[in-house]
């Protein structure tokens, strides 16, 4: 847990750091949008919690459509 | 808004295209256990039923010469249903990037890396991948010719190594299955290799090509990369015959099955450098366009600050995706043919149409 935590800082001490500098806050928006979720995936695999897996659920709708060559 | 303003040639272009078309031959697996000893036909009937699909995007290049896909998105649509276009093209690139990603941490762990932790894997490639696209285009694409020659000589002296392990009975009995496996067969060969190329709608106003070049080069490419898994399947085949179903990678088999006495065997090893190589290369594409698009939409003009925080995405995002090879083999066999081709085929088609309709781009008057 603590490496993926000292991951992620250096993450933001490497990018989100110019980018508040610069006053980007367009530029901030868009590495959080990026961020927030990968560190909460990376939080949740690494307390072992299943995350549903976004391609198989959208499988199983296009089969329940029938849209499929099962 | 051009957020990038490296500029490629025509030829690196064409060769990138290439590439990264002979990085999806570890995909040609997925076909192998639809269609087994007739998947070379799979892979034929898909590389000609693709050639209208290279036309098409050719000619949005010819039309729209100086705006990336987003771009075209915005100018066609609209700038709302443009934007709806362009996020739903983002999460397209971003799960492209990161099914790549995943399969070549799988690829690596079976093959060279059996010890090591699959996260590792994939934290080493991004890493790499992410100092090539801080860089901009010029750097993703400047080994791409290098790729394809190496990948291409390997071929051929595989091709040469398993000449004495090849018996042309194992394409026999041919067009013995139901049709809808050779329509699935074909399905799959034209989404998964082949309509991926949409990607490099991104990426062609950074490309010096005149109107004329854009075709050749196009063509070029497709064929360049096409050839070589045609010739991969048809020397899979050729070795393995009906048995290519059972295995998870039959090149990797095809080419264990080298044996010129104590001198040379173990000749797998050429194959898994290069595909490495290739996945890598193509993972890097994906990475810098999946970056670019996420800047275009945001209309943020500096993109270098959101390349680590997408890779941490593409990593995690990726390991969530599916839960092993197995899964990810079943899923790209039945239903990811018909979640990619809207992206690939029909928007594309779609944007091509309502653009003549349109009578778009409108030429600026002097």
């Amino acid at each position: 847990m603590i490496t993926v935590l000292i991951f992620f800082a250096l993450i933001l001490l490497i990018d989100l750091y110019p980018i508040v500098r610069r006053r980007s806050w367009r530029g901030a928006f868009g590495f959080l949008l990026l961020f927030i979720p990968a560190l909460t995936l990376a939080i949740l695999q690494q307390k072992n919690i299943e995350v549903p897996s976004l391609m198989l659920a959208l499988g199983d709708l296009l089969k329940s459509w029938g849209i499929s060559y099962r | 808004m051009r957020i990038d303003k490296g500029s490629i040639s025509g030829m690196q272009f064409m060769f990138a295209m290439a590439c990264y078309i002979q990085a999806s031959t570890l995909l040609t697996s997925f076909v192998a256990a639809v269609t087994t000893q007739d998947s070379w036909l799979a892979a034929l009937f898909g590389s000609l039923v693709c050639l209208p699909l290279i036309w098409l995007f050719r000619s949005l290049m010819v039309m729209f010469p100086n705006q990336n896909l987003l771009e075209i998105l915005d100018e066609v649509y609209g700038p709302v249903l443009g934007k709806i276009l362009g996020a739903a093209y983002c999460w397209f690139f971003i799960t492209l990037a990161s099914i790549n990603l995943t399969d070549l941490g799988d690829f690596t762990k079976l093959t060279i890396m059996e010890e090591t932790p699959n996260v590792v894997l994939l934290i080493m490639c991004i890493l790499v991948a992410a100092m090539a696209v801080r860089k901009g285009v010029s750097l993703v694409t400047r080994f791409s010719d290098f790729f394809v020659t190496v990948a291409f000589s390997i071929l051929v002296v595989s091709i040469v190594l398993v000449l004495n392990q090849i018996k042309p009975a194992n394409f026999l009995p041919i067009f013995d299955q139901p049709p809808i496996k050779y329509i699935q067969g074909t399905h799959i060969i034209a989404t998964i290799p082949y309509g991926e190329l949409v990607v490099f709608l991104m990426i062609h106003p950074n490309a010096k090509m005149s109107r004329r070049d854009t075709g050749r080069y196009l063509l070029w490419a497709f064929f360049l990369g096409g050839f070589t898994m045609l010739f991969i399947v048809l020397r899979d085949v050729a070795v393995l015959g009906n048995t290519l179903d059972m295995f998870t990678i039959p090149s990797l088999v095809t080419l264990r099955l080298v044996n010129l006495g104590m001198a040379l065997s173990r000749v797998e090893i050429l194959f898994v450098i290069i595909l490495i190589m290739l996945l890598f290369f193509k993972i890097m594409v994906l990475y810098y366009i999946s970056v670019l698009t996420v800047a275009h939409l945001l209309k943020i003009k500096k993109y270098r600050n959101l390349v680590l925080a997408l890779g941490a995405l593409m990593v995690t995002y990726g390991l969530t995706l599916y839960p092993c090879p197995v899964r990810h083999a079943a899923s790209a066999q039945e239903t990811v043919p018909f979640i990619w081709s809207p992206f690939e085929i029909l928007l594309p088609l779609l944007t091509f149409i309502v653009a003549k309709i349109r009578k778009l781009p409108v030429r600026k008057e002097m």
